[in-house]
């Protein structure tokens, strides 16, 4: 016999309210287009809506559930991970096109100089580790070598504009798997180095990711310039037909696609997997996951690289169309991406995957329907009616604050 | 509200106490010091230093202001450009509203009323604008501490960032054809004077540092601080924390509104990005810099960062024109920011009470080691 | 005053499928010393937070000096004269002795009384200090100080709000003999000269058996027993609660 708790008898009456409203909203909309003219302007305004609704949830839940996964097993607010977003579309235009890019020499030096120190570094420590435990190193020293490959790789790709072949999208793939890399990496270091050491104060993990997040943009901007950069991508814009007249763009149409796929690989690696297990348990209570024999800083580096290429996938796919790399692109999805948090709830993951919709929803029916100006003021103002009547979110727990 | 504490005789060093007091002699002594700052002005003709304290003094302003709320009383705002904001777009639109001469997009504006406002009465509706929201804000975040009730602020400050940038021009039909710019072109202050205008803002500066000084130093600040550190508890000695958390929330905006008329007044314009969340991380910074709950901390904060800024300026010119490669300045300006966020990252990591703080510290900790 | 300063009638609070406190019923005469006893879990702690206002019911009510208070919250029913401590000690660590101490002297209930009196707030601080020993200490940080003295700070500052009825939440956790004898000490002296009532929670039975006048027994949220501390250690259904079913026997034998 199933115990109807307190949560689950909240979730259901939140989740009927929300249909109703969904509905509610819906309808004037959908009526008005039906009266309008019998005829397909009106209809396909509201099956456009509906299939932006969609587009835009996918991507939103990219940037939440990453943003959830941190949030959730860490207890940590990474500001950083708009940039994330920012990263992966910078750093696919540059090693996709690599023939594009005019980089300062004295780059190339600098970072050739922080490769070899890097596996000076590795090395020797390694073989120190060697002496010092007399154990195997072989694993140790396997994905710092990896590492550093695909970044002098990646290094001598840039610096001396080769040119890939497009064949196939070879180049795309190449540029693709260099900045995944480059952003996993960096998510790990970044979680290590900056991140752990201010961790039980939570203002401080606040205040030193959005400066990073600064930082990297300042950078950018130093290195690319404040102009926007084109994102290529894998597919050429054209208007795909749709049921009953509607098209949509191609490359809307991938990024549905690919982050649709995304979404369902986390859920396998959350629920089917050891690791994934391990982190939905940290999530839920540390201590007692330590005590199962979970490691809860593996698991954080697990949870933060995690979203980090979920971030940085979604700045592969979305920028294409949504307006290219630009420094200042981290902000937004940022906030969205946390607010979406907040909205779905603590407690539950995938709540923020339903969040991601439910404000996409609001936030294209405002756009359609009344005023595109308003688009990014409805998100707000739900945002903060959550907050102050329903703090713990949609789906969470009551108390969990 | 109580009694003021006698027991507080500040001192410059020394071990054993938990915050570090500038003395009353190196007070007074650094305020005798800015009140002779336009002398310089007075013999070179020329406006870069005033300009340059003024600024400095308008963000020790801020910072102050901010640091109460979020460092003594621990309600973390992040989105205090908000108040700020409430401000400077209470000098501009009253301007644009009241006298004439404002302009938007280089368009002049026929004043609606043409009254002639006094500007310190715009100052002070600005600072009261801001109290008003302030209070709005603090009832409305009751509820949330921590990471959520910095989501919220953060979230009300782009509400307000993106309705002075989109909303805001289609309302009034006036700035209806203006979209993204600002107010431009508003009255200076005290008329040119810029001698004058510095010293309005240091009245203003010291009028802070005072009340600041007062109010934590008393018991009323002993009751803010408990509620940073356990609200349960002060709930449980019969402290009404709801109450005294708005009170702090409307007071803080106040300081802040005031804080962005001024920062509307000195360059004579207004417009959302200058008030933006790069404001926010600015004052936040300082804030971290002079240390954060000790209020006058934001104060030596933001003559730090302007000394540390300038200095590296200065030090970049001086490298640039030793060695001849003028490379060396244009990097500079590009490094500047870096330098800036990765100096916030750094002191974060390692010195988390903030530079000047850890550093006495450091140095009187030697100092009677050295001694023994 | 005399009578009930505090009454508790069929009190129950669920979370979710768990009670947590279920009908509960009982009461506390002026000027007494009443005693919660109970294992680990039984509701204990539930019961003190609702009563001072940290946590709502979902049944019955409380009536504090004759008044029924569900509706105050806990500054409120402080400022009523209902004062509490915590388990886990709560002083504020950034702060002195003497800092700690001044805080409930900014409640509005202490400021109204202290109108009425000529002293002033430094000479009351000093002499709380001094009653419960720790008036050398005065303005060293309060993380400095060890946990024995911490608890008896803990009551301190309760005391200095004058309150009319005290909850004390397990204030012998962690003392040694001599540190639970002068909490005793101290508590005694608040209740005798001051005319201060007090429901003491605690789970250790040696000491508090010797400080109480009566006592109740929580057990899985339900009342289970009442009376004199003598009878309830011979309550066969309290030795059951501690000791498991069949402890009535063992520790009959």
């Amino acid at each position: 016999m199933k115990v109807r708790t307190e949560r689950s008898a909240s979730r259901t009456i939140v989740t009927i309210a929300l249909f109703a409203i969904i509905l509610v909203s819906a309808t004037p909309a959908f009526a008005q287009s039906l009266q309008a003219q019998p005829g397909p302007v009106s209809l396909s305004r509201f099956l456009g809506m509906i299939q932006t609704t969609l587009i835009y949830g996918v991507f939103y839940s990219l940037l939440a559930l990453g943003f959830a996964l941190i949030f959730g097993a860490a207890r940590v607010v990474n500001l950083y991970h708009g940039t994330f977003y920012m990263l992966g579309a910078y750093l696919f235009a540059t090693f996709s096109k690599t023939s594009q890019f005019h980089l300062p020499s004295a780059a190339y030096w600098i970072l050739q100089g922080l490769i070899i120190a890097s596996a000076a570094y590795s090395v020797t420590k390694t073989v120190q580790e060697r002496k010092v435990h007399k154990i195997s190193v072989h694993g140790k020293i396997l994905l710092p070598a990896g590492i550093l490959s695909v970044a002098q790789c990646a290094l001598l790709l840039l610096f001396f504009r080769v040119h890939l072949p497009t064949a196939w999208h070879c180049n795309l793939f190449v540029g693709l798997a260099i900045s995944i890399i480059f952003i996993a990496v960096l998510s790990i270091y970044i979680n290590r180095y900056i991140i752990d050491p201010v961790r039980h104060r939570g203002v401080a993990v606040l205040i030193i990711t959005v400066a990073l997040a600064f930082f990297t943009e300042r950078l950018l901007v130093a290195v690319y310039g404040e102009s926007a950069i084109a994102v290529p991508s894998f597919v050429k814009t054209q208007a795909i037909g749709l049921i009953l007249d509607t098209t949509m763009d191609s490359k809307r149409l991938l990024m549905f696609f690919v982050g649709m796929a995304l979404i369902v690989l986390v859920w396998l690696l959350m629920n089917r997997t050891r690791i994934g297990k391990g982190v939905l348990a940290v999530a839920q209570d540390r201590e007692a996951a330590s005590l199962m024999g979970v490691n809860p800083n593996f698991v954080f580096s697990f949870a933060i690289c995690v979203s980090a290429i979920l971030a940085g996938l979604a700045g592969v796919f979305t920028t294409p169309f949504l307006g290219d790399a630009q420094p200042q692109i981290w902000l937004n999805p940022l906030i969205k991406a946390f607010a979406i948090v907040i909205l779905g709830g603590l407690g539950s993951i995938f709540g923020s995957v339903l969040a991601s919709f439910i404000l996409a929803f609001f936030e294209k029916l405002t756009k359609y329907y009344i005023s595109s100006s308003l688009e990014e003021i409805v998100f707000l103002v739900v945002i903060i009616a959550i907050l102050i009547l329903r703090p713990q979110g949609l789906f969470g727990k009551k108390g969990q604050l | 509200m109580g009694e003021f504490s006698r027991s507080l005789m500040p001192v410059f060093f020394a071990p054993g106490t938990r915050k570090l007091k500038p003395s009353k002699w190196f007070t007074l002594g650094f305020m005798l010091f800015l009140a002779l700052v336009p002398i310089h002005y007075l013999i070179t003709d020329s406006t870069w230093i005033v300009k340059l304290f003024i600024s400095a003094n308008i963000f020790a302003i801020l910072a102050m202001s901010w640091d109460l709320l979020s460092g003594y009383t621990g309600q973390e705002n992040f989105g205090h450009h908000f108040f700020v904001g409430v401000g400077g777009y209470t000098v501009g639109l009253l301007t644009v509203a009241l006298v004439k001469g404002a302009t938007i997009e280089g368009v002049e504006l026929p004043a609606i009323m043409g009254i002639n406002v006094p500007s310190f009465v715009i100052i002070l509706v600005g600072g009261l604008a801001g109290a008003m929201f302030g209070f709005l804000i603090g009832v409305l975040c009751l509820r949330l501490a921590g990471p959520y009730l910095a989501l919220a602020t953060l979230a009300m400050g782009f509400i307000f960032i993106e309705f002075t940038d989109r909303i805001l021009p289609g309302l009034n039909p006036v700035l209806e054809t203006h979209s993204t710019e600002g107010i431009y072109n508003l009255p200076h202050l005290t008329g040119g004077n810029i001698g004058a205008l510095y010293y309005i803002v240091l009245l203003a500066l010291i009028g802070s540092l005072l009340f600041n000084y007062i109010f934590t130093r008393s018991h009323y600040g002993l009751l803010l601080k408990a509620i940073r550190e356990d609200e349960t508890a002060t709930k449980a000695l019969g402290i009404n924390t709801t109450f005294h958390k708005v009170m702090v929330f409307t007071i803080s905006a106040f300081f802040a509104g005031i804080g962005g008329t001024f920062l509307a007044y000195s360059v004579q314009a207004i417009a959302a990005s200058y008030v933006d969340t790069h404001l926010l991380l600015k004052i936040i910074s300082i804030c971290i810099l002079g240390g954060m709950g000790t209020i006058t901390g934001g104060f030596g904060g933001a003559y730090f960062l302007m000394l540390a800024l300038l200095g590296m300026d200065e030090i970049a010119r001086l490298v640039a024109d030793i060695t001849g490669i003028m490379e060396i300045r244009s990097a500079y300006k590009i490094f500047e920011d870096l330098f800036y966020y990765g100096v916030i990252i750094v002191v974060m990591l390692f010195m988390p009470e903030g530079i000047i703080t850890s550093m006495i510290k450091k140095a009187t900790a030697l100092y009677y080691r050295k001694s023994e | 005053m005399t009578g009930k300063i505090l009454e508790v009638k069929h009190l129950t609070k669920r979370f979710g499928g768990l009670v947590a406190v279920k009908n509960v019923s009982f009461y506390t005469n002026q000027g007494e010393k009443l005693g919660i006893l109970g294992p680990n879990g039984a509701g204990k702690t539930t019961l003190l937070n609702q009563i001072s206002g940290f946590l709502a019911w979902d049944e019955g009510s409380v009536l504090y000096k004759g008044r029924d208070i569900k509706k105050l919250k806990p500054h409120e029913r402080a400022g009523m004269g209902m004062g509490r401590t915590f388990q886990l000690v709560r002083p504020f660590k950034e702060m002195t002795v003497k800092e700690n101490l001044i805080i409930p002297f900014l409640s509005p209930r202490k400021r109204r009384l202290l109108k009425k009196s000529a002293v002033s707030v430094d000479e009351t601080i000093d002499e709380i200090l001094a009653k419960v020993g720790l008036l050398g200490k005065k303005d060293t940080f309060v993380d400095q100080l060890p946990h024995g003295e911490l608890k008896k700070l803990e009551v301190a500052k309760v005391s200095a709000l004058k309150p009319d009825l005290v909850l004390l939440d397990e204030p012998f956790g962690g003392l040694s003999a001599g540190e639970i004898d002068m909490l005793s000490s101290y508590i005694n002296f608040l209740n005798k000269e001051e005319k201060i009532t007090f429901v003491i929670i605690e789970h250790r039975l040696r000491e508090f058996m010797k400080i109480v006048d009566r006592v109740v027994v929580l057990n899985y949220g339900e009342l289970i027993a009442e009376g004199a501390p003598q009878e309830i250690i011979k309550n066969p259904l309290v030795i059951e609660a501690y000791l498991g079913k069949g402890g009535a026997e063992i520790a009959a034998a």
